[in-house]
């Protein structure tokens, strides 16, 4: 292999690992890119000529003090040198870069040049942070479910300890008062379970597409709901300004809706003569957005930050869910590519589904 | 006979309060105990008509959290009574989160006993 020939698999390999390396001459005060470093400066030999102040430049604002000091050890006392940090793009764009240096020195042991290596990290670091975020949410929830599934035992088991002592006291009707909490920490007990188990299979399933009509998958859901005793209580109306089937996946889409029309049904509004919840189908950008107007009783406001994060909850003695619901549906919608906004109304919430339209793919059928 | 009259749990779970109420009517029946389902309206008891001898709190409640509810009590200058955590969770983050505050005097796991209550009022006097 000749000279050029191996410059070029050089090159090759630097391009094919986004890794570039640099060579400063102290003696000859010169600064020397490869073409991959330029590549992730995003710039090019005809645009730019590297110098040392100004390569310097292009680090991020917060990170160039360190990269000066870095570089004035090395060329000072002869320190190699090795960090993460971010560089801005002529276009603004800010990527993570890791450098690693090390000083090149003569006989009598002066620093006569500093090679180095320059790779483009932003993806590893976008993966390392998507991870860290995942471990985190991780030891939440093992943290609170470990939490939320003993609480309701362990309150019903010494409830039951204590009706027993009062049946043995002879006082029925008190064990009998007492029975019914026991009941409701089992139910709530159960509904957690349910939904953790919802919850678990959300986070492996498919975003398999299939054809809907979203009116009439809403009209579908709503009615699922009439075994909860407010349901006679709401009055739901839906206004379909856009009306064509989507291809869209059931299955978050179930998660998203069940959660916000059961959430309009139990947080109605007792002392309101009238109670709402008026949906709107349009298509706005590209997206098909679902806005959900309720004239409930809202969030308090100082939990209104917390809503889709997992195990809050926000109303005592109106119902002891999970916590999970909003959390789940807000995990569904960016699922699908969306999100769920929340929009705080003078009476009640207003809840906006923003989900993008994807085109279905011919014979795609599910 | 203590030096405790006036209690107020905040907890909104019904079982729990009745297994407090039956713990703490066990030890002194003449105690007084109020209930606040959440942070919320244990502020605006306090604030307003409530000044009891103790609150026993759980970290679990709906809207802000007990922990939450602690760092808003310490805002308050005129806040002064005793607080004992009281709940299910044993993990040392929850303890050392809860006992940073003064006005924090203990950290009890769930179920209250009669006995559990009594040993705690002997340490509050």
């Amino acid at each position: 292999m000749n000279n050029q020939q191996q410059l070029d698999y050089l090159q090759l390999a630097e391009r094919m690992a986004g890794l570039g390396h640099w060579q400063l001459n102290l003696k000859q005060e010169t600064l020397y890119w490869s073409d991959e470093i330029y590549a992730i400066h995003g710039v090019t030999p005809q645009t730019y000529s590297p110098k040392l102040n100004s390569a310097v430049d292009f680090y991020h604002p917060d990170d160039k003090t360190r990269v000066n000091d870095y570089v004035k050890n090395a060329i000072e006392v002869g320190e190699d040198f090795q960090f993460d940090l971010r560089i801005v793009r002529p276009s603004g764009e800010v990527r993570q870069v890791k450098s690693r240096a090390q000083c090149i020195k003569d006989d009598k042991g002066t620093v006569i040049s500093v090679f180095g290596i320059f790779q483009d990290i932003t993806k590893i670091k976008k993966t390392e942070d998507a991870l860290r975020k995942a471990n985190d949410e991780l030891e939440e929830f093992t943290y609170r479910t470990s939490h939320d599934l003993r609480s309701p035992l362990i309150s019903a088991s010494k409830l039951l300890g204590i009706i027993e002592e009062k049946l043995g006291d002879g006082d029925v009707k008190k064990a009998l008062e007492y029975l019914s909490p026991v009941r409701t920490s089992l139910d709530n007990l159960e509904s957690l379970v349910t939904d953790i188990l919802r919850l678990t299979r959300l986070n492996h399933s498919e975003s398999e597409l299939s054809l809907v009509d979203i009116k009439g998958f809403i009209d579908s859901l709503i009615n699922k709901f009439d075994y909860i005793e407010s349901f006679q209580q709401v009055e739901f109306s839906i206004i379909a300004e856009f009306e064509h089937e989507i291809a869209i996946s059931k299955a978050h889409m179930t998660v998203i809706l069940e959660n916000l029309i059961s959430n309009a049904i139990k947080y109605y509004d007792p002392e309101k003569q009238e109670n709402y919840v008026d949906i709107n189908i349009s298509k706005i950008d590209d997206c098909l957005r679902i806005r959900m107007r309720d004239n409930g009783i809202g969030f308090p406001k100082t939990a209104r930050e917390k809503k889709f994060k997992m195990f809050n909850r926000f109303h005592p003695r109106v119902s002891t869910g999970s916590g999970l619901g909003l959390y789940m549906a807000q995990k569904s919608a960016f699922k699908l590519g969306g999100k769920i906004e929340y929009q705080p109304l003078d009476e009640g919430s207003e809840f906006n589904v923003v989900l993008p339209l994807v085109k279905k793919k011919q014979g795609d059928n599910a | 006979m203590s030096n405790i009259k006036e209690v107020l749990l905040i907890d909104d779970d019904m079982s729990d309060q009745i297994i407090a109420k039956e713990a703490i009517s066990g030890f002194d029946s003449s105690i007084v105990l109020l209930s606040a389902f959440d942070g919320e309206e244990a502020l605006t008891l306090l604030s307003t008509t409530s000044s009891p001898d103790l609150i026993l709190l759980d970290i679990n409640i709906p809207g802000m959290n007990g922990h939450e509810f602690l760092e808003e009590c310490f805002k308050r200058e005129w806040f002064s009574t005793a607080v004992v955590m009281l709940t299910t969770s044993d993990q040392q983050r929850d303890k050392d989160r809860a006992l940073q505050y003064d006005f924090v005097k203990d950290y009890i796991t769930m179920p209250l006993e009669t006995s559990l209550f009594g040993e705690l009022v002997e340490t509050l006097v």
